[in-house]
């Protein structure tokens, strides 16, 4: 009686175990949704060094090879393009929306969407490792321009920068102007100008700092200078804690007039906690 | 007695794994043909790098593409000092995080502190000087390496080579090692 329990325990384990592994039917299979808006084109400007470049459809089967071509200037890329660059290279694309994106060595990038909604021009890239510089342009409307990399999503409005993914230090974001919000599951980080972000979401001395750069109007202070302000800038300042820093004891700067500053204006954050262009 | 020892000696660095320095197994082995965009790629869903593979990279960063068997390879290192003479090279094993670092110490001319200084490049100083600079992570010289860590150690070698400097967002300073 209990080898005949023990055998039908054994059937149903296995059967269930089967059951698991079943992959569902292909014509189950909710259907993928074409996103709204109207989809923009990427032009590539530049090219140095070997880049190629693919396209994968939406619903194409998983194990399906793609075919690579070599990447030329010119080249016009829409939505689910992947683009791969090897050692000493160098891609320029030229977004639609004047915004420019740098991809540089070693790095593999899909553009997941690039389209005009309404009025906000959405840009999804996604990196698998690597490095890009973006310069998002916001003159011709509102941006809604989010990177992806395994582990984090940078969202930008107005703003340049260049972020990284690497397979051993995770994500690092090195802003040069306008504001950045970081996010990394619930854990996020807005920074501007140009403080820093990486892996370990630290808010320390070094980005306070540069959090107090005075501002000169829209041209501003090259990034040269304000390094060098960064780094040999004196003068007086006041002694306090940074409240996000772990009660740690730091030297604060005169905080400069706000009034104009760069990415103090036209950021809403959307119910994602991500920020957006007004 | 002492010719128990001499026989021993050798069976037991044999059944260990140990060859002569300089050895080179799986010599004609022919180094993937891809060009770098496609060959990272390719690394980049790898759980180890093979000590093939890791010589294809350094080639490509040092911009030699041109098609070789291994051994080829472990000759063409040899002779830019890249690898050490006293090791010895097996085209499917593992690379490990201090043979990288040394060929990455060599690849990229870098100068270290006094240990480097004074006793020449080894794999656990140099692997110590990469670490300190931020250009690798931490963990010891006999670890194996992923593909995506030496897909980014080598756009560090690329980059520095290149520039002469690496750019702050593919370095960590902050690292307690």
């Amino acid at each position: 009686m209990k080898c005949r329990i023990l055998v039908a325990l054994i059937v149903a384990a296995l059967c269930a175990t089967a059951a698991a592994q079943t992959p569902p039917a292909a014509s189950t299979a909710p259907a993928a949704t074409q996103p709204a808006g109207t989809p923009l084109v990427v032009t590539v400007k530049e090219v140095t060094g070997s880049a190629q470049r693919t396209t994968v459809a939406p619903n194409a089967p998983p194990n399906l090879t793609p075919t690579w071509v070599a990447l030329q200037v010119g080249d016009k890329l829409g939505e689910n393009t992947l683009i791969r660059t090897g050692f000493r290279t160098r891609v320029v694309l030229a977004m639609a929306d004047n915004s420019e994106v740098v991809i540089d060595r070693a790095t593999k990038l899909g553009i997941g969407q690039f389209r005009k909604v309404g009025q906000v021009t959405c840009t999804q890239l996604g990196m698998k490792y690597g490095s890009i510089r973006a310069s998002v342009e916001k003159a011709r409307g509102p941006n809604d321009f989010r990177v992806a990399t395994p582990v984090s999503v940078f969202a930008v409005t107005g703003t340049g920068g260049t972020m990284a993914y690497t397979g051993d230090f995770g994500f690092a974001l090195d802003g040069d102007h306008g504001s950045w919000a970081t996010r990394c599951g619930a854990r996020h980080r807005g920074t501007r100008g140009t403080e820093d972000v990486n892996t370990t979401f630290v808010r320390n001395i070094y980005l306070v700092q540069a959090a107090y750069q005075p501002f000169l109007g829209p041209v501003g202070l090259s990034r040269s200078e304000q390094r060098s302000l960064f780094f040999l800038g004196g003068g007086r300042g006041i002694i306090g804690f940074d409240g996000a820093g772990q009660g740690a004891r730091v030297l604060l700067r005169r905080p400069p007039p706000c009034s104009g500053s760069s990415g103090s204006n036209g950021i809403v954050i959307d119910e994602e906690g991500m920020y957006k262009a007004r | 007695m002492k010719t128990a020892f001499v026989l021993i000696g050798p069976a037991l660095c044999l059944a260990a794994g140990c060859t002569a320095p300089g050895a080179v197994g799986g010599g004609q082995m022919p180094l993937s043909a891809a060009n770098s965009a496609a060959f990272l790629d390719e690394l980049s869903s790898q759980p180890q790098v093979t000590e093939a593979q890791a010589f294809r990279g350094l080639l490509l960063v040092l911009d030699n593409d041109r098609q070789m068997t291994f051994a080829e390879a472990v000759s063409a290192l040899k002779q830019t000092g890249i690898v050490s003479q006293s090791w010895d090279f097996q085209a499917d094993r593992p690379i490990t995080r201090g043979k990288l670092a040394y060929m990455f110490y060599q690849a990229c001319h870098m100068r270290g502190g006094l240990t480097l200084t004074l006793t020449g490049p080894s794999q656990r100083y140099c692997l110590r000087e990469l670490q300190y600079r931020g250009y690798m992570a931490p963990g010891l010289f006999y670890n194996k390496v992923t593909g995506m860590e030496f897909i980014a150690v080598l756009t560090r070698a690329d980059e520095l080579r290149q520039t002469g400097e690496v750019s702050p967002v593919l370095i960590r300073e902050d690292i307690a090692l």
